[in-house]
């Protein structure tokens, strides 16, 4: 038997052992509601199904790499995520979902952005259209990798944002957002990516990113998105790049999950 | 007086900053028509000068002009960088020596407007220090 099939029937056959033991009211409480809401139990169980089938797969590719290396083969995964415990252990449908199949997603995706993401590919077409986007994007757009088209200021989003062109500031406001400051030695994990602070100091802010080259790029304003500095060399480290006036450098920063808006596109954009 | 010189209408923007917005303005009717007399006065464009009319990435890129109102006689857009003009008309780009001394004149314009220490901080290329 498919072993999704098998998962899912003996989830189901105990959840209904489980219902049956309670009273209706009870029943209708714990098996017929979806996040607190009434549902139908059809539409409830494809759901279930679908998942069932999406972490049978992902089993059976741990069995049959568990079978190559090793003969000892553990519980799969998916049939433990599916069975579950029993209802009396207190755990709620959405608790369940959360716990065996969402969580263990993220943690899927982490680990495959651990494995294989190693930063944003240098497209600058991405952001050189030579009109809107790329008049109204600017560096902190460009170093986050997203799109706002109202010229992003660290902190806006959250009420933080600087109001004195100094690092102190605007790394204040980044962090805000969801940047969280790294060491130089440091590797940013996950599905995140290495991102540079500097200054001007009094007059503005500046920041390059590093993409999966190996080398860093950046955006000044509204002008084209570029891989070099001031003096046209491939940038390896901003730390020595030539900035022009940008001549205090705050630190690197890892951008996983952030939140980023401007107070609206330049007026000359 | 002909037509353009009534209607034209300019905005001005220090290009100089990478987060923040430039400084913008909008010339006076009298501005604009001097801009426009200056501009019959600008020598023929040199291909020669494409080098030298290319700003840094980083730091003070010169000033540029943008025609919101006027007809196509009047250039859609100016950058004055590096005392070189270059010029946008109908699409495409030419490149003049600033004999008409437009720069000068955006200068005073923008020292005016209290942004003399702006452009002569940014225009500085001091080495990178770190932290």
């Amino acid at each position: 038997m498919n072993i999704s099939v098998r998962c899912l029937t003996q989830w189901k056959h105990e959840r209904s052992v489980s219902c049956a033991a309670s009273n209706q009211r009870a029943r209708h409480a714990k098996c017929n509601t979806w996040h607190g809401q009434p549902t139908n139990g059809r539409a409830r169980h494809q759901i279930l199904e679908v998942f069932a089938t999406l972490i049978a797969a992902l089993s059976r590719a741990q069995r049959s790499i568990g079978d190559r290396t090793s003969p000892a083969v553990p519980t799969p995964f998916a049939f433990q995520v599916i069975r579950g415990k029993p209802e009396s252990s207190g755990e709620t449908f959405m608790t369940k979902i959360l716990k065996y199949i969402l969580i263990p997603w993220k943690w899927l995706q982490w680990l495959l952005c651990w494995l294989f993401y190693k930063g944003p590919t240098y497209d600058p077409s991405k952001w050189n259209d030579n009109g809107p986007i790329q008049c109204s994007n600017n560096c902190y757009n460009y170093a986050c990798d997203i799109r706002t088209d109202n010229f992003a200021q660290p902190g806006l989003a959250h009420g933080a944002v600087a109001n004195q062109m100094a690092c102190a500031d605007v790394s204040t406001g980044a962090i805000a957002d969801g940047l969280a400051p790294v060491a130089a030695t440091d590797a940013c994990t996950g599905c995140c990516h290495r991102v540079a602070l500097v200054i001007a100091p009094n007059y503005d802010f500046h920041w390059y990113r590093l993409d999966n080259s190996g080398f860093w790029s950046h955006k000044p304003g509204s002008t084209a998105a570029r891989n070099y500095d001031n003096s046209n060399q491939p940038i390896t480290d901003p730390r020595t790049a030539d900035r022009g006036p940008y001549t205090d450098f705050c630190g690197f920063y890892c951008v996983c999950s952030v939140q980023i808006k401007g107070y609206g596109p330049p007026p000359y954009c | 007086m002909d037509i353009t010189e009534q209607d034209a209408k300019f905005r001005v923007t220090i290009d100089v900053f990478s987060g923040r917005p430039n400084p913008t303005w909008e010339m006076t009717s009298e501005e604009a028509k001097r801009l426009l007399a200056m501009f019959r006065a600008v020598s023929s464009s040199k291909a020669d000068l494409v080098s030298r009319a290319t700003p840094p990435g980083l730091g003070y890129r010169g000033i540029v002009v943008t025609r919101l109102k006027g007809d196509e006689t009047v250039p859609e857009e100016t950058r004055v960088f590096n005392s070189i003009l270059s010029i946008r008309k109908a699409g495409s780009i030419s490149y003049h020596e600033d004999n008409a001394k437009i720069q000068e004149f955006f200068l005073s314009q923008a020292k005016a407007k209290g942004h003399a220490a702006l452009i002569e901080k940014m225009s500085a290329t001091q080495r990178p220090s770190a932290r």
